[in-house]
């Protein structure tokens, strides 16, 4: 299998954080979505595999090339979109176009002022006029116009309406058509994670929790609805997590099957990423 | 890096604007004051200025990590304002001579002779590339917030390096001899100037490498 982005042992101090060990692999041609609560460790996950800090230890390759972040060559095939635009206030669409032409090789001016137009941004108005969703809206364009084989957001869908940001993730699955385009994906819409990647990485406290195809967590995990003294007869290697309230237990469970073919007294209901992300991070927090 | 420069050039637009309408008054006042010599010194100060304005903008909206995201790479982030601070004071330069010409068409009398018109302009412009040549490395380290502040220590200390070493050449009776060899002066203080701007590019090279956003 190819990856578009291998990452290895990832770490990076910092006075009350630390990234730890980070390692993970993104295969050529899937999305990925990347989640974890605020503060987890995704944004300097994406710096560290960018080169925009120094690592204290670990290793990155990008489509093949160790420290392709560090290549011209590389970046020329990947499209970052962040939290933020960063295009200088003063610059509007038009200059943007003729500024990326000169940057990129394969820049296609036709295809940006074509999204430009598409997302409904003024080819003439400058960066500061426009609305937050807008600026996010051009940073998409420019990542989507000069042949990207591999995309990165970095919560970059945050600040976009429900409707637009839809009409953003259906340009993705057309982008991911190509067999060697990969989309990796942060971002908190964990609806969006659910709709449209094949895998999800699971960070917290710095630490990834878990790389699985999205499919498999569905049926590997579920939620237990019991009462205390059933919750008591579970396997303890079984729970990941778990909620008290007055009428009864609510356990998330790894080995869903496992357990419906043994124990067939238990309500056990599909979980959603977003359960797997609650229980994990709350069970996490109470530890 | 065609393509950072011309990001600035459009992203100054409006600021270049302003300080032509800036310009006009100098011209103004030179007329005013019936001599042309304050103006290429107030056009090179002007248009050197314009560098920190443009690291500025792009500190503002965080451009250099969006840039080391395509392909541009940390040297170029570097290389582009080193490129447009020359740029810049060799606009000023030209405007400023040019002017300095025109003006002293213009308002006629007795002015100095050309040359040494020419070496107080070149002299001026040296003056203003050393000075940013100070400043840059330290704004790719702190930021152009508080390096702004470091702007007017960095000119204080460049003037008293000038008007003490003057002094100091002047109790040793050397300021003839300078005066007679002005040539050779000229050529010695523009190959510091290049070691100075080159030493600074490293500095800055050394500082951006080890950054972090």
């Amino acid at each position: 299998m190819e990856y578009a982005v291998e990452a290895a042992g990832l770490t990076k101090h910092y006075k009350d954080f630390t990234l730890d060990n980070v390692s993970f692999q993104i295969p050529t041609g899937s999305i990925v979505g990347f989640i974890g609560e605020n503060g987890a460790g995704k944004s300097t996950t994406i710096k560290a595999v960018l080169d925009l800090i120094q690592k204290d230890a670990g290793t990155v390759r990008l489509l093949g090339r160790e420290n392709g972040a560090r290549s011209k060559e590389v970046k020329e095939q990947i499209g970052v979109i962040f939290d933020e635009c960063y295009f200088p206030d003063g610059l509007q669409a038009v200059d943007i176009n003729r500024m990326m032409k000169h940057i990129y090789k394969s820049w296609e001016p036709d295809v940006f002022l074509g999204y430009c137009k598409k997302f409904g941004l003024p080819e003439r108005k400058a960066v500061k006029e426009f609305s937050s969703g807008m600026k996010v809206k051009l940073s998409i364009a420019a990542a989507l116009s000069h042949h990207a084989k591999l995309i990165i957001l970095d919560d970059a869908c945050g600040s976009l309406d429900p409707v637009v940001r839809s009409e953003i993730l259906d340009i993705f699955m057309e982008f991911i058509q190509e067999e060697d385009h990969t989309v990796f994906l942060s971002s908190h819409i964990i609806s969006d994670i659910e709709k449209i990647c094949d895998y999800i990485l699971l960070i917290h406290k710095g630490k990834v929790l878990f790389f699985e195809n999205k499919d498999s967590l569905r049926y590997e995990y579920g939620i237990v609805r019991c009462s205390e003294e059933q919750y008591r007869e579970l396997d303890p290697e079984m729970v990941v997590g778990v909620q008290r309230n007055h009428f009864e237990v609510e356990a998330l469970v790894k080995n869903r099957r496992a357990l419906e073919e043994k124990a067939h007294d238990y309500v056990i209901d599909p979980a959603s990423v977003e359960d797997i992300l609650l229980y994990i991070v709350k069970c996490s927090q109470e530890r | 890096m065609k393509g950072l420069l011309l990001k600035d050039i459009f992203n100054l637009r409006k600021v270049i604007k302003q300080y032509l309408l800036i310009l006009a008054f100098f011209v103004c006042y030179c007329f005013f004051l019936k001599t042309p010599s304050f103006f290429p010194m107030m056009t090179i100060m002007s248009f050197s200025m314009i560098i920190l304005t443009s690291m500025g903008y792009d500190e503002a909206a965080g451009f250099d990590k969006f840039a080391l995201t395509l392909p541009v790479n940390r040297e170029d982030l570097v290389r582009v304002k080193y490129v447009m601070l020359l740029i810049l004071l060799l606009i000023g330069l030209v405007v400023g001579i040019s002017g300095n010409l025109i003006i002293s068409c213009f308002i006629g009398g007795e002015q100095e002779p050309f040359a040494e018109q020419f070496s107080s302009i070149l002299a001026v412009a040296v003056m203003f590339l050393l000075v940013y040549a100070t400043m840059l490395p330290v704004v790719f380290k702190i930021g152009v917030e508080r390096a702004r502040m470091l702007l007017m220590i960095c000119y204080i200390g460049i003037f008293a390096v000038i008007f003490f070493g003057l002094q100091f050449l002047a109790e040793l009776n050397l300021l003839d001899r300078i005066e007679a060899a002005r040539i050779p002066m000229a050529v010695g203080i523009v190959g510091f100037a290049a070691f100075y701007v080159l030493a600074s590019y490293f500095i800055s090279l050394k500082i951006i490498r080890k950054r972090e956003w």
